[in-house]
């Protein structure tokens, strides 16, 4: 005869409602990941430049004024990103910590990369009338204004320049060129100018 | 060995002195002169001595100077004094100042040179 083996039976416990209770957050480092989602206090987030940007991230530290600006140049040009620019940049960053020098060293590479870089020009010759060498500067800014004929302020220095070498009429064409390339708000100085040339050149 | 002064003449001097001391006592003439008139002839002895630097060495004598020498120069003349200045020197300033006026620097934006085919190297 088979023997019937009574089966356990628990008496069923009564479900009824179930109070929410706050769950504790899981740990994700204990499961071996590491949490990239739990950020500590006061940590800055700190944005690293893309491949192929570091010139952009430069010129952008250069614009808000940042001290980092020259390291990312240099870096840009260590990298081969627009390095005839960086050096352009770097000389402006030079000239206005008054190391005319460095600003000239930094220039003349940027020329050595692309001798017809108009900015760079245009800056030499800024630099060279911060030194005073205005035949200095007077050719690097025909050169600028020859490369990039629709660039005003290449004029404009120009004619100042010629004021200073005493070429008055020269002065003038140039002044008037400025003219003809800006917009009536910037005329004012540029006019007076040419009214006072006007009247030492008769 | 002491002259011994003469007594005619020593009298005959401190009157001289008593009718015209500007001619014969430096201290009665300085006295006489105004504060702004010693400031002023204390200004052309240092101006001079700029002028004499200026001469021994040219190229030395950076532009900044030169500019400060010419607004010295130029306040002198506004308050209504005369003083003519060294001309080399203030032409060389009158640049410098005119030069100030220029436009500024002008960066490399970068993307803008790669899409801009027209430049080649001479």
């Amino acid at each position: 005869m088979t023997k019937v083996v009574q089966f356990p039976v628990n008496p069923p416990q009564k479900l009824g409602l179930k109070k929410a209770r706050r769950r504790r957050k899981p740990n994700l480092e204990d499961y071996g990941q590491l949490n990239i989602f739990d950020q500590l206090p006061d940590t800055p987030i700190v944005a690293l430049p893309q491949a192929g940007s570091l010139f952009e991230e430069a010129l952008k530290l250069d614009e808000e004024g940042d001290e980092k600006a020259e390291k990312f140049y240099l870096l840009a040009i260590e990298n081969k990103q627009s390095v005839e620019d960086a050096f352009c940049n770097l000389g402006i960053l030079m000239s206005n910590n008054g190391n005319s020098s460095k600003a000239i060293d930094y220039l003349t590479k940027c020329l050595e990369q692309n001798p017809r870089h108009f900015e760079a020009h245009y800056n030499l010759g800024n630099v060279y009338s911060d030194i005073g060498n205005l035949s200095l500067a007077k050719v690097h800014y025909e050169l600028s204004v020859q490369i990039e004929p629709s660039y005003p302020n290449g004029y404009y220095n120009l004619g100042l320049v010629l004021i200073s070498l005493k070429n008055y009429k020269d002065a003038i064409n140039r002044i008037n060129q400025f003219v003809e390339l800006t917009p009536s708000s910037e005329h004012q100085v540029a006019n007076e100018l040419i009214k006072t040339l006007n009247a030492i050149a008769r | 060995m002491t002259k011994e002064k003469n007594p005619v003449l020593s009298e005959h001097f401190e009157r001289l002195k008593e009718l015209m001391p500007d001619v014969y006592a430096k201290h009665f003439r300085e006295e006489r002169e105004t504060k702004n008139q010693k400031l002023f002839r204390m200004l052309k002895h240092s101006l001079g001595v700029i002028e004499a630097v200026y001469l021994q060495n040219s190229d030395n004598f950076s532009l900044s100077k030169a500019e400060e020498y010419g607004k010295i120069i130029e306040e002198l003349r506004e308050l209504g004094y005369d003083y003519a200045g060294q001309p080399e020197l203030l032409g060389k300033a009158a640049k410098f100042m005119l030069m100030k006026a220029k436009k500024p620097m002008e960066k490399a934006k970068g993307a803008k040179r790669e899409e801009d085919t027209s430049r080649r190297a001479i």
